[in-house]
């Protein structure tokens, strides 16, 4: 079948043609969007991505992001009460997610390093005096998808949270 | 594995992304279009390899962009639907010598365009010589002059 408009022969369907500017319209619109969340921090990196788990002034509280990426370097902020002298600092990680990514870097640097069947334990010299602490641990997920993440120190539950790795 | 996941994840992406954003998106209209394309290559070129800089991972990528592209053609040979879905059709935008207002603005074309491709490849100095003009497929306007 030869399609003409006027004297051209050209396969000029404009029915096919409305379909597409309305298609492209929406598509405009699902393009905005998703500029203005990747800009809050959906895809990891904004404000909408800063997440907090237990509250400042507990024996246990964790600053970090609630989306981030494979391959992209993500933190997580432990912050604890460090107890008496002579205790050991630690912090625990389960291996689940110990298993899901590489670690970077930790600050302060751990004198040792556990690693258990269901959880890592990372063991700290001992500070000068019982109070605050924060350890901040570096890393780059290596597998995508949801994340469940509990972190303890020395004297503490379980703290849990979850974290969403994009591709 | 991962590469060819890669390779098929972003090749989808940027057809989505292109046909989305119109015939004219990349047709080269000003020096900045070029610019562009090159950005956005720069950036791609990150999402295709990852950070494994071997040899035979740059093969696998274009092994398989190359398997999507022979697949897509033979595809729409064999369903032609598929053809306009993924390339547009042709719009007409001067219909014997008048343009058609309507289309122009949706396609983000202006009169000035149309001046231009006929400046470029026929030579002609006004509107009045332009019997048809047609937004291509790739985004380029072609001229059929008036004859005289």
């Amino acid at each position: 079948m030869k399609k003409r408009v006027g004297d051209l022969e050209l396969d000029e369907d404009i029915r096919f043609q409305r379909r597409e500017w309305s298609v492209q319209q929406v598509g405009w619109w699902v393009l905005s969007v998703f500029v203005l969340a990747a800009f809050l921090g959906v895809f990891g990196g904004g404000p909408l991505s800063r997440a907090r788990a237990g509250e400042p002034g507990e024996a246990l509280w964790i600053e970090y992001e609630r989306f981030a990426r494979v391959g992209a370097a993500t933190r997580i902020s432990v912050h604890f009460l460090a107890g008496s002298e002579n205790k050991p600092r630690e912090v625990r990680l389960n291996r689940e997610y110990f298993d899901a990514l590489r670690l970077q870097g930790i600050v302060p640097e751990p004198a040792q390093v556990v690693v258990g069947q269901d959880a890592v334990t990372f063991r700290f010299a001992a500070g000068n005096a019982p109070g605050a602490e924060t350890v901040v641990f570096d890393v780059e997920p290596t597998s995508p998808g949801p994340h469940r993440i509990r972190i303890r120190t020395g004297g503490t539950r379980d703290l849990a949270f979850s974290q969403l790795v994009y591709f | 594995m991962d590469s060819v996941l890669r390779a098929l994840v972003v090749y989808l992406f940027l057809l989505t992304v292109f046909r989305i954003a119109g015939k004219r998106s990349l047709a080269q209209i000003t020096t900045f279009d070029f610019v562009l394309i090159l950005i956005i290559g720069e950036a791609t070129q990150q999402a295709l390899l990852g950070d494994d800089f071997s040899i035979i991972n740059a093969f696998v990528v274009i092994g398989t962009l190359m398997f999507l592209e022979l697949g897509f053609s033979l595809l729409k040979k064999w369903w032609p639907a598929l053809d306009p879905l993924m390339d547009s059709v042709p719009l007409v935008i001067v219909d014997n010598g008048r343009l058609v207002e309507q289309r122009l603005q949706r396609e983000r074309v202006d009169v000035h365009d149309v001046l231009a491709a006929a400046r470029e490849r026929h030579g002609l100095e006004r509107l009045d010589q332009i019997k048809y003009a047609v937004l291509e497929r790739s985004g380029g306007i072609s001229i059929v002059p008036k004859e005289r």
